[in-house]
């Protein structure tokens, strides 16, 4: 049974949520032209975006996608994963935008959506491996409000980086794998 | 000499060079007649982005030298027809899209959003009663530069 608050199970996703804000606001602002320290596979300079590029966004439609999924998910993860929560997250972090940077086309990758799909492919299906019941109403609930990640893997518009989203499904599924057999989780 | 186009071969450097002409010349061209304001209004524009832009700066110091000139000869290379000249340059400034990954994906980002600048720019020049509803729908199509990818992903 979950022990966190609602409050501090957000802490994290809030606080990256401030951060993607305040760059997008001061990139406004500014003109500084953060969208730079994106990731660039599989160049030198490109391998920083692998910390940045969550944190960038292109407009305020973009930002503003990402803003509420990270926060629903994310407090989701913490409120009822507690003891891995941040493993989750750091690997839906760093692994997804790793894998970003080795394997995705040559292009300037930008964005949080990665991590966004890391926690949704997690959260579905660790559910379905667990198969205890408050696992599946989570997994449920995330099938139900966004479902659409199965199709945002696809390579539909070129203008999306399907490969930062196919990167963050197969992290959120090998760690839901990979911690399935784990007793206590909350 | 721009160090950014190091990797490309000639042909391609040219293109590079060559797209906001082309890009000046579909647009404004796509109503069937390239009129003066229109192109004295891409010429301004990108005087303006010479002055202002970081990593462009070397790019557009090249393409303000004798812009009208340039522009003029490229116009005369090109069928005078608008149906038949717009395929042709959309065909050519597709080819942009193979280059992303041979220029340092900074100047990809801003060279891209200055060729948007541009078209929008030149559309919104001529037409229209007081500067409203200057862009008409020929020019529409092609504003968007459709044919051209986005270089940043998201």
């Amino acid at each position: 049974m979950a022990q966190n608050t609602l409050l501090g199970s957000a802490a994290i996703p809030l606080r990256l949520v401030f951060v993607m804000w305040l760059v997008f606001l001061m990139d406004a602002l500014y003109q500084f032209n953060l969208a730079l320290l994106g990731i660039v596979p599989r160049t030198l300079g490109g391998i920083f975006g692998i910390l940045f590029a969550p944190m960038l966004h292109g407009n305020f439609l973009h930002l503003l996608s990402n803003t509420f999924p990270l926060l629903f998910l994310g407090t989701m993860l913490f409120y009822f994963y507690g003891r891995i929560g941040q493993t989750v997250f750091l690997r839906s972090y760093f692994w997804t935008n790793l894998c970003v940077w080795l394997f995705a086309r040559p292009a300037n990758h930008i964005g949080a959506s990665g991590i966004v799909y890391g926690l949704a492919f997690f959260l579905i299906f660790f559910g379905i491996f667990r198969r205890d019941f408050m696992s599946l109403l989570i997994s449920i609930i995330t099938v139900l409000m966004y479902g659409g990640v199965f199709y945002g893997i696809l390579p539909t518009d070129p203008s999306i980086s399907w490969e930062a989203h196919f990167a963050g499904a197969l992290v959120g599924f090998y760690t839901a794998v990979d911690f399935r057999n784990k007793r206590r989780v909350g | 000499m721009i160090r950014d186009f190091d990797k490309l071969s000639d042909t391609e450097t040219e293109l590079m060079l060559k797209a906001p002409f082309l890009v000046c010349i579909l647009i404004a061209g796509a109503d069937g007649n390239i009129d003066k304001k229109e192109i004295k209004g891409a010429i301004s524009f990108a005087e303006k982005k010479h002055k202002r832009a970081g990593v462009l700066s070397a790019f557009f110091k090249e393409l303000s030298q004798d812009f009208e000139d340039k522009l003029k000869i490229l116009i005369q290379s090109y069928p005078y027809e608008s149906t038949q000249r717009s395929p042709l340059i959309v065909a050519e400034l597709s080819e942009l899209n193979k280059l992303w990954s041979k220029i340092p994906a900074g100047f990809a980002n801003e060279y891209y959003a200055s060729l948007k600048d541009i078209a929008e720019g030149i559309a919104s020049s001529s037409g229209g009663v007081l500067g409203l509803k200057s862009i008409d729908s020929e020019e529409a199509k092609f504003i968007k530069l459709g044919m051209i990818q986005n270089p940043q992903v998201s």
